[in-house]
């Protein structure tokens, strides 16, 4: 089963990229070769400059593929494995790739100008400050959601937390042996991957750092995100990403291997029940919700930035723009398609493994693995749990992922080392890479109080203030939210999906105003574009009155506000889309 | 076998240059900045600055003309700046 699922995959995502999105490319985008990219017409050297496909593929993928296509699957499989995959597959292939594609190539019409620029111009200027609104809310929920899932899986295992914490040591080794030595990159690349392999196995071996109080953890990444928010980038965050490919690449040919020759059925649920209990421990219907859960592998908002912000930039060819930005889109599809795969066929030995403790919190092992309902009713709650230690949706993950590696003879604990650290690095990056990303945010959207008060101004747009502001604020969502990760986790990935949908309504009024594209392929984007806006919006207004309401009272006030402050925006911005549907400015593009 | 042994050459080399460009794409943006200020300070004079004076500046125009036409394009694309950053590091 595991096998067919991940060659099924691997054949489906093929199929479509050469029939989908050959015609996209063909019809709607109409790229021509002759015609010169940005990276040519504005090439500067250091922005804009022509690169590799292969490896503007790979930098592309990198930057796209973080812990979201990990931790939202992991969530989601409460659901049964099967919904899960037909979200990661469908919703990629009718919804995100398209997202990621038009992204980036409606940049690359527009001199590599973020896609924000693109929705300013064919929409109005308030849809470009509502992009940042969103961008910056979007990043104070990431800091929350995801402290709040390193949390859960470090305090409950010592040997990710050691491994993690020597793996910044290995990284900050790194950055000074390429930058201030003069050993050959090669050499300096060895020794990197040796260090790192020697973090996750003193982590496996001698896991000498434990920090069981969770509270304790929350504040130590505090800490951390502000200092490596201000330290120089090649001193941490540069060698830590590049020694972070490694690892995603690593992960991605280790595990697809594992895959294919676990030959191994699932004894997960295929389906649980439509309302099953997943986000905040209440009834989550599948529909709307599921896009609050899974963002990342099937669709995400940062990859419209992403896209416009370096890759169209970096593009030789307009050819080269279906294989990085609609390419890359399925190869995080796969990466889902392997978590969800993992889990299917280890959770159940993952819970038979705490099989006392499981019974020993009042839950029913026998019955969980032969009542699908019931499973849907209790299986979140099991994963999340403190008592029973799992260590929340990157518990599961990363100890299914363990049991699967054992199939190639790697021991289960050295496996789920690796698969903590594969995640935990991914989140680690993404906490501190967000902590500084939401300071820039902040500065520049404090800028039109310089206008008020210069005093003001000064005090907010003060590196150090909006750094702790931003990590302080994450930190109090997480902290006074009981622990509530999943609530927060929908919290961000809906703010995700409401940027891209803001993406998916440009790049149609794109379509459709500049490119004149109509009929059939116009629908293509029209009908993902609606069916997102609607699902999105339907599930916020849900967690606002459902989720919301049961949150902690200290979380309530903030993240109703954050909510109904998107909704408002998300509104808004539907009416700039009609509204410049038939009358907005026709663009040079 | 001979072509088998070239794609293979050029699959290596192309993870080679890859890798490079993951180590080194963060502190291209270092770059950015030390051209801005090697701007600043070679053509400042066309923003009033004092430094260099005039005559120095017309004598090095000429060579300048690569500079002149980065610095126009990134001048206008300042409101636009957020996005690369964010694209810049790698977040998801």
């Amino acid at each position: 089963m595991t096998a067919l699922i991940v060659l099924f995959a691997a054949a489906f995502y093929i199929f479509f990229y050469f029939t989908y999105g050959k015609a996209l490319e063909r019809n709607v985008v109409r790229a021509d070769g002759a015609r010169p990219t940005p990276a040519y017409t504005c090439r500067d050297n250091c922005d804009y400059v022509p690169a590799n496909k292969f490896v503007l593929f790979g930098h592309h993928f990198a930057s796209i593929a973080g812990a979201g296509p990990i931790v939202g699957p992991a969530i989601a499989v409460v659901w049964g494995w099967l919904p899960a995959l037909l979200w990661v597959w469908f919703g990629n292939l009718f919804i995100g790739s398209i997202h990621d594609y038009l992204s980036l190539m409606a940049s690359v019409r527009y001199d590599g100008k973020s896609i924000q620029y693109v929705s300013g111009e064919l929409m109005g200027k308030s849809s470009k400050y509502i992009f940042e609104v969103y961008i910056y809310f979007t990043m104070i929920l990431i800091v929350a959601a995801f402290m709040g899932t390193y949390g859960a899986l470090a305090s409950k295992s010592p040997e990710i937390l050691t491994a993690s914490v020597l793996f910044m040591v290995a990284a900050v080794v790194e950055g000074q042996l390429l930058y201030k030595t003069k050993l050959p990159f090669w050499l300096s690349s060895v020794i990197g991957v040796v260090l790192t392999i020697g973090a996750i196995v003193v982590g496996f071996v001698w896991p000498f750092i434990k920090c069981p109080n969770i509270q304790l953890l929350y504040m130590f990444q505090v800490i951390y995100i502000i200092l490596a928010a201000a330290l120089p980038v090649w001193f941490l965050l540069q060698p830590r990403d590049y020694l972070n490919s490694y690892i995603l690449w690593g992960g991605i040919i280790i595990a697809t291997t594992a895959a294919v020759f676990a030959f191994r059925g699932f004894n997960w649920p295929a389906y649980t029940s439509f309302a099953a209990r997943v986000i905040s421990g209440q009834p989550s219907p599948f529909w709307p919700t599921v896009p609050l859960v899974i963002a990342c592998g099937a669709l995400s908002g940062f990859h419209s930035i992403v896209g416009s912000g370096t890759t169209s930039k970096q593009l030789d060819n307009e050819l080269s723009g279906l294989f990085v930005g609609y390419g890359a889109m399925f190869m995080e599809g796969m990466l889902s398609t392997i978590v969800i795969t993992s889990i299917g066929a280890f959770g159940f030995t993952v819970f038979q493994g705490v099989a006392d403790k499981i019974t020993a919190a009042g839950f029913d092992l026998a019955k969980m693995q032969t009542d699908a309902a019931y499973f849907g009713q209790v299986g979140a709650e099991v994963i999340n749990s403190t008592d029973i230690g799992i260590g929340g949706a990157l518990g599961i993950f990363t100890k299914s992922f363990g049991q699967m590696l054992n199939v190639i003879k790697v021991p289960v604990k050295l496996g789920t080392t690796l698969g903590g650290l594969w995640a935990s690095a991914f989140v680690l990056t993404t906490l501190d890479t967000t902590n500084r990303l939401a300071r820039y945010a902040f500065q520049e959207l404090v800028e039109p109080i310089k206008k008020v008060s210069k005093g003001l101004h000064a005090v907010l747009a003060d590196r150090w203030v909006a750094s702790i502001f931003a990590a302080c604020l994450g930190w109090f969502l997480i902290a006074k939210g009981g622990n509530a990760y999943t609530a927060l986790w929908a919290g961000f990935a809906g703010a995700n999906q409401l940027l891209a949908s803001i993406a998916m309504l440009t790049a149609a009024t794109w379509v459709k105003k500049v490119q004149k594209v109509g009929g059939g392929m116009l629908a293509a984007v029209l009908i993902p574009t609606f069916v997102l806006w609607t699902t999105v919006f339907v599930a916020l207004v849900w967690f606002l009155f459902v989720i919301v309401p049961v949150t902690a009272a200290a979380l309530r006030v903030i993240l109703g506000g954050f909510v109904i402050l998107m909704l408002v925006l998300d509104i808004w911005l539907m009416y700039n889309f009609f509204k410049s549907w038939n009358e907005g400015k026709q663009n040079k593009a | 076998m001979g072509r088998l042994l070239d794609s293979l050459k050029r699959g290596f080399r192309s993870f080679d240059k890859g890798m490079r460009e993951d180590a080194t794409s963060l502190i291209r943006k270092q770059l950015d900045e030390e051209e801005s200020v090697f701007a600043l300070l070679t053509m400042g004079a066309f923003s009033g600055l004092p430094s260099p004076p005039t005559g120095v500046l017309l004598r090095i125009l000429p060579h300048m003309s690569r500079e002149i036409s980065v610095m126009n394009k990134r001048s206008a694309g300042l409101d636009d700046v957020f996005s690369q950053t964010l694209g810049t590091f790698d977040i998801d």
